[in-house]
């Protein structure tokens, strides 16, 4: 009896904790949550730039696996300060990529107002309204190679600059990287007699960028450095960024030109707003504990984003 | 001239509490002699809390309190008969003359040995005719019949099965009262906050039922006695400790065992209790584990356990002074050690990680007997809740592993309170029960630490710094006063006042909080009730909706985070059929301010200041519960349904539009049954049936792919999700049967329990979360891409068996 007693115990105690994976996950079929209808737009402009470029289809239900289309016969009425521009639909030669272009008649600059008007039957009509950020002044010193550690102990270069917000209209939003193209030789190796040979040397050129981390208490952090909110205008504002080592390493082994090229990127409200709503959803995604995250978009009345930034280039040395 | 104001709060108290002493002192005017004394458990000597006593003739009565002390005064000359009773136990009825004040404890016997004695019910203490309303509980003996998860029986999960009580999803142990959070629910322990109730990622609670003696949830109507949290009172007394006899219990569950002692040091003057719970699945499968990882080529360990201790001493100095001592500690620790012993030359790559928190709680209490008709009990508390997580990794020497080359991060937070209270019971007639009182908690708040560490032994580099945020010290007192007040045969009220304080950094808040409640009797075994409370709380914990994690943060109100305020009021109908079937419901509408939430992404392991990291708010809920309850007989059980709504509103969250909260549920239905075959064999089932609450699910999916060639093709399944408003969608409803039978013989020397049963008996699979999944088709002849919404479920049907003996 006590065996038997034994038995059963350790046959429940199995049965209770090994599970069968299958078992535990059931495919529902549910009605999908109702969703609104509407254009989806995606564009981004630059100071300087000279047309503005946008992909415009349709957004579709979460569930959908149909393939994006794109709405050419979609109506699309685009002003920069109060004067039309022509809209052209395009087909990229090299692929079956598609888009609208808007031919500026002259260069994007800071302070003007982008206006889009699209629409096309069975969506309404969706407005995009914004103004192209300020151009910065900007200070930079050198990137000092591995100045300090972040938080897990690993080295940092530093680079201290100012930023002086001149328009003064409202806050500044900047982001900030550095951008340098490496060149390096890389081996070809063939099979030859079983024993992989190096037979000759390719060129090839890797675009490197990184975002700074950049000092201010109410920096947003996003995947590609720091997003700030500068509240002064007209005032001349201190920063440090700093950026891995790593990323210099490359720079100091393979060129001997130590330099670096420093972006900084001033964005419109809606641009950072979009930006830092990125960063929060890709972070939250597919957590089922997170609390999700809505990307910002500024297309009323429909989806998507049109971001418009400015960027004031420096080289500077490291050391 | 230096002007001097009054504080209007204080002026308040002061006002109610002189027209208490002379309302009650009415009373007095005539010449009075007062009954009083303990009611114990005759066999064990331990407390009986809330026992009725009341004199037949008049219908006059009372309940003893948290120590098992009462008192009634009546006029000199009074005669009649006494009845004492409490449910489970044999009421007792004993004849008095009152010429003077007597001392009368009471020993009553359990009614489980006395298997054919009708058991008179509590006629004072019947639902009816109390005035506190919004109040559930489940006696112990019950308590511990109800099926459970694992065999393990759990006071928090039985509470979920009562009307506005909701769990936070399967399995979990966390409590959500009427449309409230997790953190506002006080959970007392002795007198004594517990501020992580939670085992194993919240599926059980740290109280060991086995050393527990009484609880009850109050969900609304708070007496001013009560004060800290917004949505409930769980009151939990330990047990005392036989005084008379040695006795224990063991018990062998699936995934715990425990052990229980207690007895008399001092025979009738001293006692003692410990008992200890742990888990023993890290040891049951450490030799599978670790020939799993040599398998790999690698040394290693992996585990999880939790255990709890309580202990608890008491001393009878004499009828007027008793100093209790209890103490709880609890942890749960999760680890991962590996070690590569390949590595790479002479050296061998280690990682070793530890995730481990827990509760330490203790109070020391002294109850004091001034006079027979002024009971005073004075608390010291001592109260501390830790979360530590290790990591290491590095690479040591094979020979000698002391010369490493390491990196450590330690993280710490978790809260610290030390308290003293005072409180006083005061009955001066059968009309009033005066308390009256005053606290003080010191908090120390630990937001979160990291300590680093980078070191070579070899070459004795070492880097170690500590960054994260500063402890915050808080400073919590109150002032307290009630009265149970009998106005007529008819109609008791219970009024009063809670002003409390709270100071951090410089910045003091103060809020007074009127309380009510009363009862109306239309008849003799019915009656209306109504309530009223204003509530403030000055802590808040920072969790993640949907599971109780160890990493959820306690911070203190700030001068740029408020405090969270409510208010709440609630009428229902009470009554009592063939005196054993009762039968309650209540309407409420509770709203609550200055509710705290992370932000959109935000999240914990962030070294900035959290205060950046949260959002505040409103809600509000109201609903309706219906309870039908048997307490005594051979068939007890309950049936209870829930209908309610609970909402939030944050300006930061879908631009300030209010919607659903995330435990917003419907409908509630639950129905517990226990039935004595015989002293031997006893069933009990439990039903349970919730609508589905709310999860944000995205709607729409749309491209966000720069426009131009290299930036992608037509691809289907990505982009980005746009979610619509929070809370968008209804999960699954959930349902569950659980069934157990307990097997009782009595052996020579013990008494033998074995306890069989399932969970979830016929595996419904019932959901636990959604997503949605990305998986391959094949539709005439061609592989596509769906995506399905997909449940995961976490339990199917889960037997247990559980051996305990007693004795």
């Amino acid at each position: 009896m006590k065996s038997v007693l034994y038995h059963i115990f350790l046959s429940l105690c199995l049965f209770a904790f090994i599970g069968c994976e299958d078992f535990f996950e059931t495919a529902l079929e549910l009605d999908t949550p109702e969703f609104r209808q509407g254009i989806n737009v995606i564009g981004e402009a630059f100071a300087g730039d000279t047309v503005i470029t946008l992909r415009v289809n349709q957004a579709k239900s979460s569930f959908s696996t149909e393939p994006y289309t794109t709405l050419i016969n979609a109506v699309i009425k685009a002003k920069v300060n109060g004067e039309e521009m022509t809209v052209n639909y395009v087909q990229f030669d090299s692929s079956d990529e598609d888009a609208f272009v808007i031919e500026l008649v002259k260069p994007l600059r800071s302070g003007d107002r982008v206006e889009i008007e699209l629409s096309h039957s069975g969506f309404p009509t969706a407005y995009i309204d914004d103004i192209v950020p300020p151009l910065v002044e900007l200070n930079t010193g050198p990137l000092i190679y591995d100045a300090t550690k972040d938080q897990s102990g690993d080295g940092l270069s530093r680079m201290n600059f100012s930023i002086n917000y001149i328009n003064g209209n409202g806050p500044l939003y900047f982001t900030s990287k550095a951008v340098y193209h490496q060149t390096l030789t890389q081996c070809v190796r063939e099979n030859i007699n079983g024993q992989f040979v190096c037979v000759r040397f390719d060129t090839i050129i890797l675009a490197n960028e990184r975002g700074l981390t950049i000092n201010d208490p109410n920096a947003v952090e996003g995947s590609f450095g720091s997003m700030v909110k500068q509240y002064d205008g007209g005032v001349e504002k201190q920063y440090v960024g700093t950026i891995p080592n790593y990323f210099v390493n490359g720079l100091r082994q393979t060129t001997s030109d130590n330099r670096v090229e420093m972006n900084f990127i001033s964005m419109s409200e809606q641009t950072f707003n979009y930006e830092v709503s990125l960063s929060q959803y890709y972070a939250s995604k597919d957590n089922p504990f997170a609390t999700p995250v809505n990307v910002f978009g500024n297309v009323k009345n429909g989806y998507g984003r049109l971001t418009l930034k400015a960027v004031t280039r420096a080289i500077v040395p490291v050391e | 001239m230096k002007k001097y104001t009054i504080n209007p709060a204080f002026l308040s108290i002061a006002v109610l509490l002189v027209c208490s002493f002379n309302m009650a002192n009415i009373g007095n005017a005539q010449s009075t002699a007062t009954i009083s004394g303990y009611v114990i458990d005759e066999k064990t000597g331990e407390a009986l809390i809330g026992a009725n006593v009341y004199i037949d003739v008049s219908n006059e009565g009372t309940v003893t309190n948290n120590f098992g002390f009462y008192s009634i005064s009546l006029p000199k000359g009074t005669s009649g008969v006494l009845n004492y009773s409490y449910i489970g136990y044999v009421s007792k009825a004993l004849n008095f003359e009152l010429s003077s004040d007597l001392s009368l404890n009471v020993g009553l016997s359990s009614s489980i040995e006395l298997e054919e004695v009708e058991v008179i019910a509590e006629k004072n203490k019947r639902i009816e005719r109390e005035t506190q309303m919004s109040v559930s509980e489940i006696p112990m003996a019950q308590l511990k019949k109800v099926p459970a998860l694992f065999g393990e029986v759990d006071v928090l999960k039985a509470l979920q099965l009562m009307p506005g009580v909701k769990s936070g999803g399967e399995g979990q142990s966390g409590l959500y009262v009427r449309g409230g959070g997790p953190d506002q629910n006080l959970i007392l322990l002795d007198g004594v906050p517990v501020y992580n109730a939670s085992h194993l990622f919240g599926f059980f609670s740290v109280f060991n039922a086995d050393a527990i003696k009484d609880v009850k949830l109050i969900k609304g109507g708070f007496p001013a006695r009560y004060g800290g949290r917004l949505s409930s009172v769980l009151d939990i007394s330990m047990k005392e400790g036989n005084l008379n006899e040695f006795h224990g219990t063991a018990s062998i569950g699936l995934i715990a065992s425990k052990l229980t002692l207690e007895g008399p040091i001092n025979k009738g003057k001293t006692s003692f209790i410990v008992s200890g719970r742990r888990t023993y699945i890290d040891l049951l499968a450490k030799p599978l584990i670790k020939a799993n990882f040599r398998d790999g080529g690698s040394e290693g360990d992996l585990g999880y356990f939790f255990y709890d201790l309580n202990a608890k001493i008491n001393h009878k100095f004499s009828d007027k002074d008793r100093l209790y001592l209890s103490a709880y500690t609890g942890r749960d620790k999760f680890f991962f050690n590996n070690e590569d012993k390949n590595g790479f030359g002479d050296y061998s790559r280690y990682s070793e990680n530890a995730l481990f928190w827990g509760n330490f709680t203790s109070s020391l209490r002294w109850n004091h007997l001034i006079n027979p008709k002024m009971f005073v009990n004075t608390t010291a508390t001592f109260s501390n809740y830790k979360l530590n997580t290790d990591l290491e990794f590095g690479e040591r020497q094979k020979v000698n592993p002391d010369l490493r080359n390491r990196f450590a991060v330690d993280y710490l937070s978790g809260i610290r309170d030390f308290a003293l209270k005072i409180d006083v019971d005061y009955l001066p007639s059968p009309g009033h029960f005066l308390r009256f009182g005053a606290n003080a908690i010191q908090h120390q708040f630990n937001p979160g630490v990291f300590n680093l560490l980078n070191e070579d032994t070899e070459t004795n580099l070492k880097f170690a710094e500590s960054f994260g945020q500063d402890l915050v010290d808080g400073l919590e007192t109150a002032l307290f006063i009630e009265d149970d007040y009998n106005i007529s045969n008819k109609l008791k009220v219970n009024g009063g006042l809670h002003f409390s304080t709270f100071t951090t950094n410089k910045k003091t808040y103060a809020s007074l909080q009127p309380r009510f409640s009363g009862r109306y009797l239309l008849k003799d075994d019915w009656s209306v009730k109504s309530s009223f409370a204003s509530m403030r709380q000055y802590i808040n914990l920072l969790a993640f909706e949907g599971i109780g994690l160890p990493t959820d943060l306690w911070v203190p109100a700030t001068d740029r985070i408020r405090p969270q305020d409510s208010w709440q009021v609630a009428v229902g109908t009470a009554k009592t059929f063939k005196d054993v079937y009762e039968f309650s419901t209540e309407v409420y509408y509770k709203k609550m301010y200055n509710l705290v939430a992370y932000k959109d992404g935000a999240g914990i392991f962030q070294t900035d200041d959290w205060q950046n990291r949260v959002v505040q708010g409103d809600g509000r809920s109201y609903g309706l519960e219906l309870l039908l309850q048997k307490k005594e007989g051979k068939f007890t059980g309950w049936v209870g349904y829930t209908l309610a709504w609970a909402y939030r509103q944050f300006p930061e969250i879908d631009n300030g539009i209010e919607y659903f909260d995330r435990y917003d549920r419907r409908h509630d239905f639950s129905i517990v049954g226990n039935y004595n075959l015989s002293k031997k064999i006893n069933f009990a089932a439990t039903w349970i049936y919730s609508s589905g609450n709310p999860v944000t699910l995205p709607t729409v999916l749309a491209d966000d792919r720069l426009p131009g060639p290299g930036n992608g093709h037509q691809n289907t399944g990505t982009g980005i999700e746009y979610f619509g408003s929070r809370n968008n969608y209804r999960i699954p409803s959930y349902h569950r049967l659980d069934i157990g039978v307990n097997f009782v013989k009595q052996k020579k020397r013990y008494e033998r329990i074995w306890s069989v049963g399932a969970y979830n008996t016929y595996s419904s699979n019932n959901p636990f979360y959604l997503y949605i999944n990305n998986t391959s088709k094949i539709e005439n002849g061609m592989s596509k891409t769906v995506r399905q919404l997909t449940q995961a479920s976490l339990f199917p049907i889960i037997p247990y068996v559980t051996w305990t003996a007693n004795f």
